[in-house]
């Protein structure tokens, strides 16, 4: 049996928490047990690619220690082989927690696996993404965490066998207060589009057109730690060494030389768009598609072009 | 108060690394060590909250080998008390839960009222071992601080949650991993270098290392892109040319 841990908001499964059952169902060829957290759960989806059985786990807890604990109480009895969580921010976090509640060991962000000499092994980014790692667990149980938009999700339909799992935990840590966003942001570490914003944005406004750019194609904002470090967004959307490694199916560059960090955080995405002034910017040596101009003229003229298309 | 910060060196983030090529490592022998910048905001944190209550002590905690020393001697220059280094020859070998376990004994002997670390390591990025520490120990952890404040014998941590800026408490002792901090860890001075000579940094040789469950097989430069092309027409014209390659050619669209 194989477990793997859906990320919900609101009670909708998250994507990439559906990419993962079409990973565990290919890679190890296994019954899947869902589990997800939370007071209710739209439960279709995880029947529909490809969960066997779907537990929604709840408690009264507010923090990702309480949550792991949760899930903790309600894997410890199980027989579960192999355990897989989406390496987002959260789960990661949740996915080190929980193994190292069970003492299992953990490989994080995984991003491809492959059978060898009978063994599974898997590859994950090191160093930032400038090269990539293969290991192989010697233990008959562990837990992995795999990245997003690497497996695509795959409809498998199942019949549905759902239950609820109730349980009270103790936190030692508690959330005091959080000021909330003014607006709901997507995460740029599970987007599938990222208009990314470096020095050439010049300053907090000249992250407007970039927004309007993301909405049009409901991406992320991302930014380079230039624009970070000079103030001009804050840290959770920096791209790069000290911020986060994506890969999503579309990157757009606006304004970003492409300094080695940046370009090691983001070099796995599909598709690569760099618009830049500078056509000596090393960006456009790993774009798939580069144009030398001003963003703040062709930026705005790109977002009328994909509202004309997407009607 | 007594701090313990893990500190781990790391080839520098601003250097092109690349595959050995037979797979078996990293090309580093010509690169530049550092301390992982993760753990300097780490260390920074511990030194404010020592100048804040005016009294403390701060100690680096590190599974290396002989080079580590010069790591951990840059810490002593930003001002922590002392150093204690596990001697391991080529730390590498480890996994986390191993590394893990060599971490938890010293830190079972120093008794600290809080162990502070990066959230991750910029070289290996396993996002584990301190985890592991925090559970096996039974320390109330918490994960990426921006930034710390302690009152009343609780830690108060800022950290970016998915709903916003959230502030989390926790009791002491505790573990906290930091992310990039609102404030940057500082220089040592010249002061700090001198002085760092004469601060002691133990050593300790462990006799069992634990069973290894993770094991590196071998090691793949990253997959290389195909050459791009610069859509060389006029504005808008260039525009245009974008959203037709992004739809008709990528599929994207």
């Amino acid at each position: 049996m194989i477990g793997i841990y859906l990320e919900n908001k609101g009670g909708e499964i998250k994507k990439h928490s559906l990419e993962l059952l079409t990973f565990g169902r290919k890679a190890f060829e296994d019954e899947i047990l869902a589990f997800t957290f939370g007071k209710e759960v739209e439960k279709s989806d995880a029947f529909n690619f490809g969960a066997d059985y779907l537990y929604l786990i709840s408690s009264e807890v507010k923090t990702e220690e309480g949550i792991s604990k949760a899930i903790f109480e309600f894997l410890k009895d199980k027989d579960i082989k192999i355990l897989i969580f989406p390496a987002s921010n959260t789960g990661r976090e949740i996915a080190a927690r929980v193994s190292a509640l069970l003492d299992l060991p953990l490989i994080q962000d995984v991003v491809d696996f492959k059978r060898e000499k009978g063994e599974f092994i898997f590859k994950r980014p090191v160093v930032a993404g400038k090269a990539y790692l293969w290991e192989k667990v010697k233990s008959e149980k562990f837990a992995i965490s795999v990245i997003a938009n690497v497996f695509p999700p795959e409809e498998n339909k199942k019949e549905e066998k759902f239950e609820k799992f109730e349980v009270n935990v103790d936190e030692s840590i508690k959330i005091v207060d959080i000021k909330e966003k003014e607006e709901e942001e997507i995460d740029v570490a599970e987007a599938e589009i990222i208009v990314s914003g470096g020095r050439g944005v010049g300053g907090p406004e000249g992250f407007k057109p970039l927004r309007e750019l993301a909405k049009v194609l409901r991406a992320a904002i991302g930014a380079s730690r230039a624009a970070v470090d000079a103030g001009w967004i804050d840290h959770s959307h920096q791209v790069g060494q000290t911020g986060k490694t994506v890969s999503p199916n579309l990157y757009i560059a606006c304004g970003i030389s492409g300094a080695l960090q940046h370009l090691a955080g983001m070099r796995t995405s599909k598709v690569i768009v760099a618009i830049n002034k500078d056509p000596n910017a090393p960006i456009f040596q790993i774009a798939d598609y580069g144009i030398v101009g001003d963003l703040f003229e062709v930026v705005p003229a790109l977002t009328e072009e994909i509202k004309k298309i997407k009607g | 108060m007594k701090i313990i910060v893990l500190i781990k060196r790391v080839p520098d983030t601003g250097v092109p690394i690349k595959v050995k090529d037979d797979g078996s490592g990293l090309e580093l022998s010509s690169i530049p060590f550092v301390m992982n910048p993760y753990d300097e905001y780490a260390l920074e944190a511990a030194l404010r909250i020592k100048e804040k209550k005016g009294e403390g002590e701060i100690i680096l905690l590190a599974v290396g080998n002989e080079e580590y020393k010069e790591t951990l001697r840059q810490g002593l220059a930003m001002g922590a008390e002392r150093a204690k280094l596990i001697k391991i020859d080529n730390p590498l070998n480890l996994d986390a839960m191993q590394i893990a376990n060599l971490l938890i004994q010293e830190i079972k002997n120093e008794n600290p009222d809080a162990v502070f670390c990066g959230k991750k390591a910029v070289d290996d990025e396993r996002n584990y071992t301190h985890t592991y520490i925090a559970t096996k120990l039974n320390l109330p952890l918490i994960y990426g601080a921006i930034d710390i404040d302690v009152e009343d014998g609780k830690f108060k941590v800022t950290k970016e949650t998915e709903k916003g800026l959230a502030t989390y408490e926790t009791p002491l002792p505790s573990l906290i991993t930091f992310d990039k901090c609102q404030f940057e860890p500082r220089y040592p001075t010249l002061k700090g270098i001198m002085m760092a000579k004469k601060k002691p940094i133990d050593e300790v040789t462990p006799e069992e290392k634990g069973d290894k469950k993770v094991e590196s097989i071998r090691y793949e430069p990253p997959p290389k892109k195909k050459e791009g092309k610069i859509i060389d027409l006029p504005f808008p014209e260039n525009v245009k040319e974008l959203v037709r390659l992004l739809k008709e050619e990528a599929k994207i669209l």
